[in-house]
């Protein structure tokens, strides 16, 4: 203890100490404590979304993180939502991390953000818009964090190379009516390669491949009889997870989701304080989502797929921009399921959004942010549309992390 | 699939070995370019020197690139001027590298600001004052007296790091130390008529080069540091300006000169942008020619202005 006490002042730089600097502070003084204010008003109703009509707190973090010794880092990050006079708290990360080990290697341990994706390892405050794409919610359940292990190693190349492997408990990405029992104590892993580099002075970019194998993702037969015929679930205390009101898994599972990530930083000189410009576009795919009986019914997809392509623009020190356009496509059935066999069909849904962001912060630490979505949705071949708008801030209390890329 | 995977681990310890056995120069990774050209001052052929950001960079800004990642795996030291300035990046960079030669408080993790007396350490320190760091201003190398200790410091930390060298390194450190006090000398003399000089600066971030100078700073753009000019702000400006009288509005290259070119309409007070570091200005490609430019701009500004 006296030993991380003992850190050169110049290190020590965290809010318990009267942290004031740049932002975010990660090392030095014993812990970290930090707080994520997100509160908002909406009008209108997402698809594959929790959050209503109305004043709603969104996505409040309180976290706390730090070294544990020269081995071990700590990272404790609790999400407070509330809607509807009932608040819930859930833990999204509650991992130690072994950061000693060299040779470019870090092994985290415990509740963490799965590394899926450019999106999904990073806190929701840090997105340019009010909500996760359409196909996160849809495939991932907005994001995707769960008991496990994860290793990432970074190579010793001239260009940025990074390998991570995690394995997941994955309960909650359960296929829908799975019984408890049928669950396997590790039911999801999988892992990311990701490369990159600079694009001269002014720009940078990295490109991410990433699988998450589901064991459990796959829709049989056997967890169908906890169906009634229009897919929904029965109240059956033998069904997972899924059917609290309040879970966050996700609209539609597959035994295998892969995806392919790309993003392009762009700043004049690498100078980001007064503009920066930041694409992304990520292409998400899921596979194996029935087994061989239920794949034989009529309209049975072989696997769905979904993207998004983002585009912010910090135009000036105070003022960003976002534009967005994602597609997802889901499904359901109509299954009839008795002692004759299995009758019905299966429908693939589409659902689009346009995101259209304006955000302002006077400072790192606060933000007050627009975002107006024009969603449209072709379910049973109609289509419907919905005009979402959303006022929120999201404001940083306290100790921050620094942000990744 | 096992046995893929088994390869797999096979090439990458191959890799990982190769990798750390063939280099020889010591591979440091410096966060502004003033730390890379002092590095190379004493470390001469034998450093590798990469700097993480460039002269037209907010250092306080920059993302924590792949690049950055990729240069920090591979390093065998680390000099940056620490003091709460790379905090918005060098923490992650530190950690995904996973790279235990470049955190901590180990002996190839150099920090500048360390070795010398700060300015402007706060009493307390809140948000609401802006960006101010805990531990004091940290654009501690422009003042080239500052620099001269640190280069000493620097001297005996590459030295315990790279024993081998630590001849070759003494020796360049004498050299540089010898060329680098005539160059003050020089410098302080050049610049002598002008002491005293007030001064409007865009970000607090020149402290240490009036403290050299003996020049005062009469205000600044920033209503806070770190907080971008506003109008309001420009406007209180002006009633200052006929109060205090500076003769300069300063700024460094890569700062938005549109709060400084307002200001300057409105008072007739001139602006100077000058390189904040290496690379800032094109002439500017060491740590000699920096100081040189930043002189020159200086004193070629004044004269009609000094008091």
């Amino acid at each position: 203890m006296n030993r991380a006490f003992a850190l050169p002042a110049a290190l020590v730089c965290t809010a318990a100490a009267g942290f004031a600097g740049l932002a975010h502070a990660d090392t030095g003084s014993p812990i970290g404590i930090g707080a994520v204010l997100d509160g908002r008003y909406q009008d209108g109703t997402r698809a594959f979304s929790e959050l209503e009509d109305g004043f709603g707190l969104g996505h409040t973090e309180l976290s706390f993180f730090g070294n544990i010794d020269e081995r071990f880092r700590g990272v404790l990050t609790t999400v407070i939502e509330s809607a509807h006079d009932e608040t819930e708290l859930e833990l999204e990360e509650a991992f130690v991390e072994a950061i000693g080990l060299g040779t470019g290697l870090n092994v985290r341990a415990g509740r963490m953000l799965s590394g899926f994706g450019y999106l999904n390892g990073r806190h929701l405050h840090e997105d340019d818009f009010s909500d996760r794409p359409a196909v996160y919610r849809a495939y991932l359940g907005g994001h995707y964090y769960d008991n496990g292990i994860a290793a990432n190693l970074v190579m010793p190349t001239e260009k940025f190379f990074s390998i991570s492997l995690e394995a997941f408990d994955g309960e909650k990405l359960a296929a829908s009516g799975t019984s408890v029992a049928d669950i396997d104590t590790v039911n999801a892993w999988g892992g990311q390669v990701e490369f990159g580099a600079d694009a001269g002075q002014s720009g940078s970019w990295q490109v991410g491949l990433s699988l998450l194998e589901n064991d459990n993702g796959m829709t049989t037969e056997h967890s169908l009889e906890h169906h009634d015929e229009h897919g929904e679930e029965h109240e059956d205390e033998h069904v997972s997870e899924h059917e609290h009101a309040h879970d966050h898994g996700p609209e539609v599972t597959g035994g295998r989701l892969t995806g392919i990530d790309f993003t392009w930083k762009w700043a004049p000189d690498g100078n980001a304080k007064n503009r920066n410009l930041t694409l992304s576009a990520e292409y998400l795919r899921l596979d194996d989502l029935l087994d061989e009986t239920l794949s034989a019914v009529p309209g049975a997809p072989k696997h769905l797929d979904g993207w998004y392509l983002s585009a912010a623009y910090q135009f000036s020190p105070r003022w960003t921009v976002g534009l967005r356009y994602g597609e997802v496509e889901t499904y359901h059935g109509h299954i009839h399921h008795d002692e004759h066999g299995i009758e019905g069909h299966y429908d693939t849904d589409e659902t689009t959004e346009t995101d259209l962001s304006l955000a302002w912060h006077p400072s790192h630490f606060s933000t007050v942010r627009a975002t107006y979505t024009r969603q449209e949705q072709r379910i049973h071949g109609n289509t419907s549309d919905e005009n979402i708008f959303v006022l929120q801030y999201v404001m940083s209390l306290g100790a921050h992390g620094a942000h990744t890329y | 699939m096992r046995n893929c995977l088994s390869v797999t681990v096979v090439a990458l310890c191959a890799v990982l070995t190769t990798a750390d056995a063939a280099r020889a120069e010591l591979s440091v990774f410096a966060c502004e370019p003033e730390w890379k050209s002092l590095v190379e001052e004493i470390g001469g052929d034998l450093v590798a020197v990469y700097s993480a950001t460039t002269g037209m960079q907010d250092p306080h800004h920059v993302e924590a690139r792949p690049s950055l990642i990729a240069k920090a795996r591979t390093a065998d030291m680390i000099v940056c001027t620490g003091g709460e300035l790379e905090i918005g990046w060098l923490p992650v960079v530190q950690r995904r590298s996973g790279n235990p030669r470049i955190k901590g408080n180990s002996e190839s993790v150099f920090y500048a600001a360390e070795f010398v007396e700060r300015l402007e350490i706060p009493e307390s320190v809140d948000r609401s004052h802006g960006d101010v760091h805990a531990s004091g201003n940290p654009h501690v190398h422009l003042d080239p007296r500052r620099v001269g200790r640190i280069a000493a410091a620097l001297a005996e930390r590459l030295q315990a790091v790279d024993p081998s060298n630590a001849e070759a390194f003494a020796g360049n450190w004498r050299d540089f130390d010898a060329r680098w006090r005539a160059a003050i000398a020089d410098w302080e003399t050049r610049a002598a008529f002008v002491q005293g000089a007030r001064v409007i600066t865009h970000h607090r971030a020149w402290s240490y080069l009036f403290d050299w100078l003996d020049w005062e700073s009469v205000g600044e753009l920033e209503p806070l540091p770190g907080v971008p000019p506003t109008t309001r702000h420009l406007a209180d400006l002006v009633d200052a300006t006929t109060r205090e009288k500076p003769s300069l509005i300063l700024l460094a290259t890569y700062q938005d000169s549109r709060g400084a070119n307002w200001l300057s309409d409105r008072t007739g007070i001139p602006v100077v942008s000058l390189p904040s570091t290496i690379g800032g200005a094109e002439d500017a490609q060491d740590l000699f020619t920096l100081f040189e430019l930043i002189v020159d701009r200086l004193v070629t500004a004044l004269p009609a202005n000094a008091q």
